[in-house]
């Protein structure tokens, strides 16, 4: 074996092993998830039968067998409470009869414990006796999460980046490498994002979960005692409450905090007791600690793209002296560009991408996975489209424009003094904030701003003054690049003015004019602070649309979806021109 | 008929400053290649540009077969032109830049099809066709737009310091491509060129240009025996000849010229006053101190093989000797100096030379 191919083998193994390791936290978090949530739930559960089984006021707690089998056809029966439970009264199972009979080896090893214990697929946790150490009964909770939204995304983007890490192994420092490693690594971020957010949900689902259920049980355990102040209160349900705290409430509006609370994770949840009595229950600490484990599976599933650079790096030459220290220093001129660009534009980015996934709400912030509904929302709002349409005509003033400029750069550079340069490069140099302000109110008085279409109008001519400006330099610039003895010859070979620019002014120029071009239509599909500025006849423009979304109705997500489709609208649009018209602009440059 | 005349041509950029060109008439008769030698700002180029029509003459004519196209426009003249270099259409390839001349006077694409090979196959093109100008070399590039010029036969062919930017090879090469071209089809020719060496490799009849004038016109053999001046003279060789100002005394035995601490009998008679000597470094030798016409100290020497260049300081300049062989000299060292005076030039007070 040689020894690229030792290098292909391992990078083969990098990808999928990272692809598995992802997958694997991601289950691992669901697993860890469900148990955590079904312990609990036994326990709180475990707490109210034993609270609510037992006569008032007699201390300690005898348990009263009549009492306890009500309580548990209550329990199974109570609305807004839905776990997977069954209840043993000793060995026997109270809520299904026919589940069969708990053993007594598993009563045993419960005898003495207060926390609940997982066995063979459940969460058991004793009902103590009035005698410290006896147990009168158990109470089993399987787990059982609401199914996961973003399962078969996990399972799609695994297979796919496996093989397209398989694929990117095997190109290992051959042609098409580079084209393979950007697939698979696209591929390990959809993946590595889809993973973290299934790691995320699974773990807050499991919290928010278990304090809505929890705040159940004691509610109802808390209307048996209606005089109890909530000091007290919190000192009896303490046990219901397993590994979290309950204390009195202190918040301000615990109305609006209990709304709030089963889409906001961390904060504590308020559970009304009658009377104007306010408990909050709050989760312990480190359940949002143990939520950060999400970033165990993303950067897991980033790892494989780390390690196959480094490893076509490693398989490079390696009679090259030097290549460490020129790489490292090739790094360290680039980190801090690097790290500008990761924090003001990748981090962002993938803010945007998380965002447009998930449920999110400006007051209650993020929510549960949705995968691609808020792209399907966002498209299914005649809204959309028609600022969409919109936007395409505005963005149709660019080609335009660039014909303009171009025209004009042409006549620039003909004129016999500098001025006109000048003054062609000034008008960039107004904010378009201002810009838009000032011909706004100049013109206002004309009717130009009168309604939306008129508005629109204008907005072009005045986008239009204002990219002339930015691309009329870009031009001469771009002229002044191609030899003046390209002219010459062409005028000496006869050719007329117009055939020299069609055959040699052009094509030469073609690598400015397609950036400048592309440049212009991403700025005008972006366009926002004209139309924002324009008040209250703006034209929807997308960009506009985007603003109000996210920020006057508060759907974030919505937002972040239609800035996700227009980014991939534009790249499409992108890849489009070079297919058709930038293939000499590649040759050339 | 397609003879090339200038006449009186003129050319000044404002009336503060010196004319690029002053006065300039040169004739160029029909499928002759002349070749206009000068220094570098000498005006040249202006005068090429002139003739193409890519710029106008401030006052003169330029007149091609019988007619005077001092205003017509570059395409109405039918003259092809080589650029000193990067003056092929980068966009296009070897193919299509030879078909570019064609096609934009509208030629049929069989007949472009047909001339471009014919010409590519002369001028060993054929298997660079459908390459771009950056994959070739500038031998290569040169080669094409020489093929570039000559694809439509035009009347006359201007060549711009064409083999200024390559290498040693690749000049000999294309030097050797273009003197066969024009054996085989003479075509009215007006090279240019500062370099001694591709002036005399081409031309059957030099113009030498200096400060926007015409010096001297002739075969290279009749310029380089017999420069008219002493700016023809430096300009002559590599290096050019030593020009040194000196006094001439007739005497009985002969006259004789004191230049600085040199004392040179010159075969001139009667000639009494300021006079300017010329001598090649070739006629210069060296001997010990005190045996020759005059001492001066070696500075510095520079080997090239074949023969040494021994630069001389007289006190009063300096000389430059082409000595046979290596030399075994320190600088610093004096040295005697002896001239050839058979092979001597003479030049009167004002730079002209003395018949």
């Amino acid at each position: 074996m040689t020894r690229i191919t030792l290098f292909r083998w391992a990078a083969g193994c990098a990808a999928v092993l990272s692809v598995a390791s992802a997958y694997l936290a991601t289950a691992g978090s669901r697993r860890l998830a469900e148990r955590r949530y079904a312990e609990r739930t036994a326990a709180s559960a475990a707490a109210y039968l034993a609270r609510v089984s037992t006569p008032k006021g007699v201390q300690p707690v005898p348990l009263d067998p009549a009492a306890f089998l009500r309580r548990v056809r209550v329990l199974a029966t109570l609305p807004d409470w839905s776990p997977d439970v069954e209840v043993y009264f000793g060995t026997a199972p109270l809520v299904h009869a026919t589940e069969p009979s708990l053993p007594l080896s598993t009563i045993a090893s419960l005898a003495g414990q207060d926390s609940p214990e997982w066995f063979s697929g459940g969460a058991y946790a004793p009902i103590p006796g009035p005698t410290p150490g006896r147990v009168v009964g158990v109470v089993r909770v399987r787990p059982h999460l609401p199914g996961d939204a973003t399962a078969p995304w996990l399972l799609g983007l695994l297979g796919l980046t496996a093989l397209l890490g398989a694929v990117a192994a095997t190109q290992l420092r051959r042609r098409r490498w580079a084209r393979w490693l950007g697939a698979y690594a696209l591929s390990a971020l959809a993946f590595g994002g889809v993973a973290a957010s299934a790691a995320h949900a699974a773990l807050r689902t499991s919290t928010i979960q278990w304090l809505q259920e929890t705040a159940v049980l004691i509610e109802d355990a808390g209307s048996r005692l209606q005089h109890t102040p909530t000091s007290a209160l919190a000192e009896t349900f303490k046990a219901m409450a397993a590994d979290g705290t309950l204390t009195p409430d202190t918040s301000s509006d615990p109305v609006l905090e209990r709304a709030l609370a089963g889409t906001r994770p961390g904060s504590p949840l308020p559970i009304w007791l009658g009377g104007g009595r306010w408990l909050s229950l709050q989760p312990p600490p480190e359940d949002w600690v143990v939520t950060a484990r999400h970033a165990v599976a993303g950067t897991a599933a980033l790892a494989g793209t780390i390690l196959l650079i480094a490893l076509s790096w490693g398989a490079g030459d390696r009679a090259h002296p030097g290549r460490i220290e020129e790489t490292l220093s090739a790094w360290m001129f680039l980190a801090p560009a690097g790290a500008h660009l990761a924090a003001l534009t990748i981090a962002p980015l993938g803010v945007l991408l998380w965002v447009a996934m998930h449920h999110w709400d400006l007051t209650t912030g993020g929510g549960a996975f949705v995968g691609l509904a808020n792209v399907a929302d966002v498209l299914s709002h005649a809204d959309t489209w028609s600022a969409l349409g919109r936007t395409a005509l505005f963005a149709l003033h660019a080609p335009v424009v660039t014909a303009i400029a171009l025209f004009l750069a042409l006549m620039a550079r003909r004129a016999p003094t500098p001025l006109v340069r000048v003054l062609l490069v000034v008008p960039p140099f107004a904010s378009v904030a201002a810009a838009g302000l000032i011909w706004k109110n100049g013109l206002a008085a004309w009717g130009l701003f009168s309604d939306p279409w008129s508005a629109l109008w204008t907005l072009v001519v005045i986008a239009a003054v204002l990219q002339i400006g930015y691309q009329v330099p870009a031009f001469l610039a771009g002229l002044d690049r191609i030899p003046g003895v390209l002219w010459d010859a062409a005028v000496l070979d006869g050719a007329s003015a117009w055939t020299r620019f069609r055959r040699i002014t052009e094509p030469l120029l073609r690598p400015v004019t397609f950036s400048i071009l592309l440049t212009g239509i991403v700025v005008a599909v972006q366009g926002f602070t004209l139309a924002f500025v324009t008040g209250p006849n703006a034209p929807d423009l997308a960009a506009l649309h985007l603003y109000q979304l996210g920020w006057r109705q508060g759907r974030l997500d919505l937002a972040a979806a239609l800035a996700v489709l227009l980014a991939v609208g534009l790249a499409v649009f992108a890849a489009l021109q070079v297919r058709i018209w930038g293939r000499g602009v590649i040759d050339e440059t | 008929m397609s003879a090339v005349a200038l006449r009186g041509v003129t050319k000044t950029l404002d009336s503060a400053s010196a004319p690029i060109l002053d006065q300039v008439s040169l004739e160029i008769a029909d499928g002759e290649f002349l070749t206009l030698l000068g220094p570098s700002g000498g005006g040249k180029t202006t005068l090429l540009r002139c003739v193409a029509g890519l710029e106008q003459p401030t006052a003169g004519d330029v007149v091609i077969g019988d007619q005077v196209v001092t205003r017509s426009p570059p395409a109405a003249r039918d003259v092809a032109m080589v650029f000193q270099a990067q003056a092929l259409y980068p966009h296009l390839t070897v193919r299509g830049n030879l078909a570019f001349p064609l096609e934009v006077r509208g030629a049929g694409r069989a007949l472009i099809s047909r001339k471009v090979l014919a010409l590519a196959e002369n001028l060993g093109l054929e298997r660079m066709l459908d390459r771009r100008p950056a994959s070739l070399s500038g031998g290569e590039q040169q080669r094409v737009a020489l093929a570039r010029a000559l694809v439509r036969d035009p009347k006359v062919l201007l060549l711009d310091e064409p083999l200024a930017h390559l290498d040693p090879v690749s000049r000999a090469d294309l030097a050797a491509a273009i003197a066969r071209w024009h054996t085989e089809r003479p075509v009215t020719t007006l090279h240019v060129t500062q370099d001694l060496t591709e002036a005399f490799t081409l031309a059957r009849r030099v113009a030498v240009l200096d400060g926007g004038r015409i010096r001297q016109t002739g075969t290279p053999r009749d310029v380089y025996l017999a420069p008219a001046d002493t700016q023809v003279a430096r300009m002559m060789g590599r290096p050019g000849m030593n020009v040194l100002g000196g006094t001439a005394h007739h005497l009985k035995a002969g006259t004789e010229v004191q230049c600085g601490p040199l004392l040179i009998p010159v075969p001139l008679r009667e000639y009494e006053g300021q006079i300017t000597i010329g001598v090649r470094p070739e006629n210069v030798s060296i001997g010990p101190p005190g045996r020759g016409m005059g001492d001066a100290t070696a500075r510095l020497i520079e080997p090239s093989g074949p023969d040494t260049l021994l630069h001389l300081d007289t006190g009063e300049g300096v000389i430059v000797a082409r000595i046979p062989g290596f030399l075994d000299v320190t600088p610093g060292t004096p040295v005697g100096v002896t001239f050839d005076v058979t092979q001597l030039h003479f030049f009167d007070s004002s730079g002209k030379r003395l018949s």
